[in-house]
């Protein structure tokens, strides 16, 4: 009737200007420790999830005792402390320098590493979706009890990390040639191609894959739902419950982050970004500031360097807890690791 | 006679001629005797001869004041307002001359009424032969409704052959200081009919005028009401509104909107399409007082925006204050909005109504007992749920939604005498109405008060008055884990004592008012036993808003109108509360808290106050021209704390106290008004400066609701507004309309020493509301006596936004870099309404009285952005999207009635 409706608004914006991003941060637990660098990318560009890396940069990871690491470059703008290398201790602070292959330097401000409390229980609930994407949007929304550190502000972030197990085929891949359809395994597959037959020579290291889903949005602590420090039932992220996610089980880490009140508040203002996305009074989302600045310049650079204590806990959940039978998972025939965040690394916690 | 006195002037000219004789002064024997004995006397004592008639001086008489007065001086005084003057031939001859034109001006407009078939009193007081022993008379008088004899508050008194105007007090009355003899009056008052007053008036008295309401359509002439009121108003800035006239203009669905007709005045914007606040010359939705009876009204807005809350049929009068706002109002910067309800008749009963597609209607009233007490009684329901389920977006899935509303007054009034007069009045108003999953909104405006109007005498008239408004608003929200109540109350009992004094070219207001005002800023409730809901009660505020002020209108000859006013306010914060101390010399954080001061219950916690002057002149270049001009400041102690546009039903209001300063406007303006072709056409141009002191604007993901450290989350710097509002009116004719344009800016900057308490930099930006361009074009084509064709256009530039401008991954998480506050602007707004209205019989006596409206609304089909929001676009990243409640062409109908 009143033909309401959404276009993409029009809004005259100056050309795009590439800018530095980083993305960072080290706790109390042993490395290693990764920096990425990279641009930030136009909006509604078709591969926004392609970053440009800041490649063969010099990146090093300080603190207020003289301690420093030079990180090494172990992947395109993927920078990386060594397992035994420096560490966060609570009561420092640290900092990261950067001078890119261009010599432009870059630091950020020195964040303190706090006390840090502890996850006490993790909490599940099925939802069911609203029939919409995959599986019909069911899954399960995950809270988390936590306690704080009694005399010291609760400035906390609860960060989730679920990891679930996947099972690909890619010895199903074929090709074709002439009319005929043959098979075309990935090497990886542990079968080769023998006169248009499958055969199994080695073992598969592409079949089982572990896959991260990390939190949508970050969870912070607010004083307002908090009692003697302690948090209960705080909404910490949502696990879709399809066959892919339930191929096996889910396990659920939330981590507890002790955090310095300028770190709170650009994970506060992400929040209130990602809020906004689905608030019907959305409030105008502003710019995002984060500790990062240029040395001789006043070039504007993007992200965080972020120091925290951490404490964590996990729990698993089943495909019995999803109130409905599974269907077995569908049949891909890519290595299991083509997707994002994906390792065929068995983690030690997967029994 | 007269060629003889014209022959004589032109024989002897007047130029270095001695003055003795006019320098004689009077005798005290002369105190209390005619002029023509003065003149005797002289004749008699001097060589000197005076040309005359005896008729011109009657009634003229030597009193206390002139004694001891040059000649000349008591000639010029006497003389002073009449058709007479004098003129020294030579050393012994004075001739006092007649000048006619006045005489022939007075005849020529009561001909020309006569024409117009506009009504003509005739009266008469006192007589030629038997006058007053001074020159000049007073005339007391009251105006009144010819149905229900209500007095009628503001109707202009315009003297026309001494050029003077007035406007009546609270009660109807008025008061004029004027030469005896023949006079024109001529009395307009808004959506009543003009009355003409063919006055001969040689004694003091009064009078009782009746005006009688506008019928629909007269003429195939319409005369609009506001035609030649710009120039000879008083105050700048001020428009009184026709309810006729809102009700011809097109409207969305049908629904006749009072705030949307705001909307369209020269500078006053609005955030977007179905947004009921509106922004006066840069200001905020908060910066308007909206008066229902004389007690503020907090949310002005029905069904998320989409209409007001005010239902038209239950509106007596409508004044809209942008500029030269009288002392009598404050509490708000940029505008008042006065709305005065319907008192039932008490002659006989009478109704109106009407019913739309979305609402229905009604207004009945009548006489308790006949011309004593009457009562009125009026409510509006809506049957919206169908055209809200009709909205389907991507973003917002309403096809469950519900949207409910009602709105209802009551007025009951008595007149114990022709003097006294007592008025209870009731409004409610409330909206329920969910959009999305399990939340639901509630918000309700309750008003109710007690007028007392006592006129002591013919000068001094009052209102005193009490009543207590409250606004309230839930949000409920039944999710098992996560749901919660909240619920938020301001609560405002308010008392008045408003008096009005006339005398002689005076028009003085003083009164005191004060306002309790009792904050609940937040109550959260878990919804049930499983929900992870904290209860928390947020600590209520308590405040007093106190304020005194004086005022007074003086006609200054001819030509100037001058009213000056001072308001001193005083707002005190008082305890029990809870201040939270903050390490000085750092920025406001949580983490910045030292301690908190406590203050017990009635104890002063902070206190300001301020004096606001007030000013407006006119200055009448001619009878159809002037230029006026006007300068006020304003304190406000209320704030809309809020990081959305457009009025939302979370917004909180925060009173100031110790870490939010009153906003205080300062605000200059001055135009030049002018009729043209004999009234035909009216325009006018008006610039304006404004400068608000503290205005609040919030941080960047600032969490208003339940903040309880909000002072960390909110900033306070300075506004500035500026512009040029012109206006081009046709108000006679089959044609009539008005175009608009207004050239405005509305900036603010927020400044200090630390990074994060400024906006941008520091650096000066766009409020919300700044729209440098707006054009408003109305009109009215009569097809025949009672079908007429209405449309309107309005375009503005597209208000300021703050958008991505690119995007990039931390922690696994895609985030968007946003610009500078309100760095770039939403695509620009035009629209284009019409309107074909079909009246019923204009006879006068009939018992049912219908009009059909048809309308066609956003007739090009615009999709005019309501909102601009940001959401994934697929690739995990922001994409600005606009929404548009309207996107294709909307046609109405609707039926109004009356009886």
């Amino acid at each position: 009737m009143l033909g309401a409706c959404v276009d993409p608004a029009n809004i005259d914006v100056p050309p795009f200007e590439y800018q530095l991003v980083v993305d960072g941060f080290i706790t109390t637990e042993p490395g290693p420790y990764t920096v990425k660098i990279y641009r930030s990318r136009p909006l509604g560009s078709a591969d926004l999830d392609r970053l440009v890396p800041e490649k063969f940069a010099k990146v090093w990871i300080k603190d207020d005792a003289g301690n420093e690491e030079l990180l090494t470059e172990v992947d395109n703008g993927v920078y990386q402390t060594s397992p035994d290398g420096i560490q966060g201790v609570t009561g420092r602070s640290y900092h990261v320098e950067i001078t890119t292959n261009k010599g432009k330097r870059f630091e950020s401000e020195p964040d303190l590493i706090k006390p840090v409390g502890e996850v006490t229980a993790i909490n599940y609930e099925f939802v069911p979706g609203d029939g919409t994407g995959i599986n019909g949007g069911d899954g399960f929304r995950i809270f988390a009890d936590a306690i704080g550190v009694p005399d010291v502000e609760d400035l906390v972030r609860l960060r989730m990390v679920a990891t679930y197990k996947i099972e690909t085929f890619p010895e199903r891949r074929t090709k074709r040639i002439g009319e005929n359809v043959v098979p075309d395994p990935f090497p990886c597959s542990g079968y080769i191609n023998q006169d248009n037959r499958l055969v199994k020579v080695d073992e598969c290291t592409c079949c089982y894959c572990w896959v991260n889903l990390f939190d949508e949005k970050p969870s912070i602590t607010d004083e307002k739902f908090t009692t003697n420090d302690i948090f209960r039932d705080q909404e910490v992220g949502f696990i879709s419950a399809n066959r892919r996610t339930f191929y096996d089980k889910v396990n659920v880490e939330i981590q507890e982050l002790s955090l310095t009140p300028s770190t709170f508040q650009f994970w506060k203002l992400v929040k209130a970004q990602k809020d906004g996305m689905s608030n019907i009074f959305q409030p105008p989302s502003g710019k995002l500031k984060g500790n990062l600045k240029a040395i001789g310049s006043d070039e504007e650079v993007l992200g965080i360097f972020w120091a925290a204590g951490i404490n964590r806990k996990s729990i698993f959940i089943y495909p019995n807890d999803v109130p409905y039978i599974m269907q077995r998972i569908d049949t891909v025939s890519v290595p299991c690791q083509y997707g994002q965040n994906s390792t065929n690394q068995q983690p030690s916690f997967w029994q | 006679m007269k060629r003889l006195l014209v022959f004589l002037f032109v024989l002897s000219g007047f130029s270095a001629l001695p003055q003795s004789i006019l320098d004689i002064t009077v005798t005290p024997d002369q105190e209390g005797k005619s002029l023509i004995s003065l003149i005797e006397v002289v004749e008699k004592n001097h060589d000197v001869r005076f040309y005359f008639l005896n008729e011109w001086l009657d009634g003229i008489f030597i009193d206390k004041d002139n004694i001891g007065q040059p000649l000349g001086s008591v000639l010029s005084n006497k003389f002073l307002g009449t058709d007479l003057n004098y003129i020294q031939m030579n050393a012994h001859s004075i001739v006092l001359v007649k000048d006619p034109t006045l005489a022939i001006q007075r005849i020529n407009s009561i001909n020309s009424a006569l024409q117009e078939r506009k009504k003509i009193s005739k009266i008469e007081i006192g007589t030629a032969e038997i006058s007053n022993r001074n020159a000049s008379v007073k005339l007391k008088g009251q105006i009144l409704d010819s149905k229900n004899s209500e007095p009628l508050v503001g109707v202009s008194v315009f003297t026309s052959d001494l050029q003077v105007s007035m406007s009546t007090g609270a009660n109807g009355e008025f008061e004029l200081t004027i030469p005896n003899g023949k006079h024109l009056i001529i009395l307009n008052y808004i959506n009543y009919e003009e009355l003409l007053v063919d006055l001969e008036i040689y004694r003091d008295g009064e009078i009782k005028l009746l005006m009688d309401e506008t019928p629909r359509i007269l003429e195939e002439i319409v005369i609009m009401d506001k035609s030649a009121r710009e120039v000879t108003t008083s105050r700048i800035g001020q428009t009184q509104f026709s309810i006729k006239d809102i009700k011809r203009q097109p409207a969305m669905l049908g629904e006749v909107d009072l705030i949307k007709q705001i909307q369209v005045q020269p500078g006053v914007t609005t955030a977007g399409e179905a947004a009921s606040g509106f922004n006066v010359r840069g200001g905020g939705v908060d910066q308007n007082l909206i008066l229902y009876d004389g007690l503020p009204v907090f949310n002005s807005s029905h069904a998320f925006g989409f209409f007001s809350a005010f239902n038209a049929e239950a509106i007596r009068d409508v004044n809209f204050y942008r500029g030269g706002i009288p002392a009598e109002y404050g509490g708000r910067v940029s505008s008042v909005l006065d709305i005065t309800s319907r008192e039932g008749n008490y002659e006989k009963w009478t109704g109106s109504g009407g019913i739309g597609i979305i609402s229905t209607n009604l207004f009945i009233g009548g006489p308790i007992k006949k011309g004593k007490t009457s009562i009125a009684a009026s409510v509006r329901t809506t049957y919206s749920d169908w055209l809200i389920n009709t909205i389907q977006t991507n973003y917002i899935d309403l096809t469950n939604s519900s949207v409910s509303f009602y709105d209802g007054a009551l007025k009951l009034a008595h007149k114990f005498t022709d003097r006294t007069k007592l008025t209870v009045s009731g409004y409610a108003s409330s909206d329920w109405f969910r959009l999305q999953g399990d939340s639901t909104y509630q918000w309700r405006n309750l008003l109710g008060s007690v007028r007392l109007d006592h006129v002591f005498s013919s000068r001094l008239s009052s209102a005193f008055t009490v009543g207590t408004g409250s606004y309230t608003y839930e949000v409920n929200d039944r999710n098992s884990r996560t749901g919660f109540s909240l619920y938020y109350k301001i609560l405002y009992p308010t008392v008045k004592a408003d008096f009005n004094y006339q005398y002689g070219i005076h028009t003085a207001s003083f009164g005191l008012q004060s306002t309790y005002y009792d904050f609940n800023p937040g109550t959260l409730e878990p919804s049930s036993e499983q929900s992870n809901v904290i209860p928390y009660q947020m600590d209520k505020q308590k405040s007093y808003e106190s304020a005194m002020y004086v005022g007074d209108g003086i006609s200054l000859g001819k030509k100037y109108y001058v009213e000056a006013g001072l308001r001193f306010s005083v707002f005190t914060v008082k305890g029990p509360a809870t201040v939270n101390v903050y390490e000085p010399g750092v920025p406001k954080t949580t983490g910045s808290q030292v301690g908190v001061q406590e203050f017990k219950s009635n104890e002063k916690v902070k206190s300001y106050s301020g004096l606001e002057p007030r000013l407006s002149l006119r200055y009448n270049l001619n009878s159809n021209s002037s230029v006026k001009a006007g300068y006020n400041r304003i304190y406000q102690y209320l704030h809309l704390v809020s990081n959305t546009t457009a009025i939302t039903p979370v917004d909180v209001w925060q009173p100031s106290n110790t870490y939010f300063k009153p906003q205080v406007a300062n605000q200059v303006s001055i135009g030049y008004f002018k009729n043209l072709k004999d009234k035909m056409y009216e325009a006018f141009v008006e610039v304006y400066f404004k400068k608000i002191d503290n205005v609040l604007d919030f941080k960047d993901g600032a969490d208003l609701i339940l903040n309880d450290h909000i002072e960390t989350d909110l900033l306070q710097g300075l506004g500035k507004a500026y512009g040029i509002e012109t206006s081009l009116s046709k108000n006679l004719g089959r044609l009539t309309g008005s175009i608009n344009y207004t050239y405005s800016r509305s900036q603010r900057i927020i400044n200090s020493e630390f990074p994060e308490e400024q906006i941008n930099n520091g650096s000066v930006y766009s409020s919300n509301f700044d729209q440098p361009h707006i054009v408003n074009l109305t009109w009215k084509y009569n097809i025949t006596r009672r079908y007429y064709f209405t449309g309107n256009w309005t375009y503005h530039t597209g208000r300021p936004v703050t958008t991505p401008l690119s995007g990039y991954l931390v922690d696994y998480m895609t985030v968007a870099s946003f610009s500078e506050r309100n760095q770039y602007r939403i695509p620009d707004y035009h629209r284009l309404d019409i309107a074909l209205i079909l009246e019923g019989s204009h006879k006068r006596k009939k018992f049912w009285d219908g009009t059909w409206a048809l309308s066609l609304y956003n007739v090009y089909a615009r999709r005019n952005p309501y909102t601009v929001f940001f959401e994934d676009d697929g690739t995990g990243f922001l994409r600005p999207y606009q929404l548009s409640i309207i996107g294709t062409v909307l046609p109405s109908i609707s039926y109004s009635f009356k009886f």
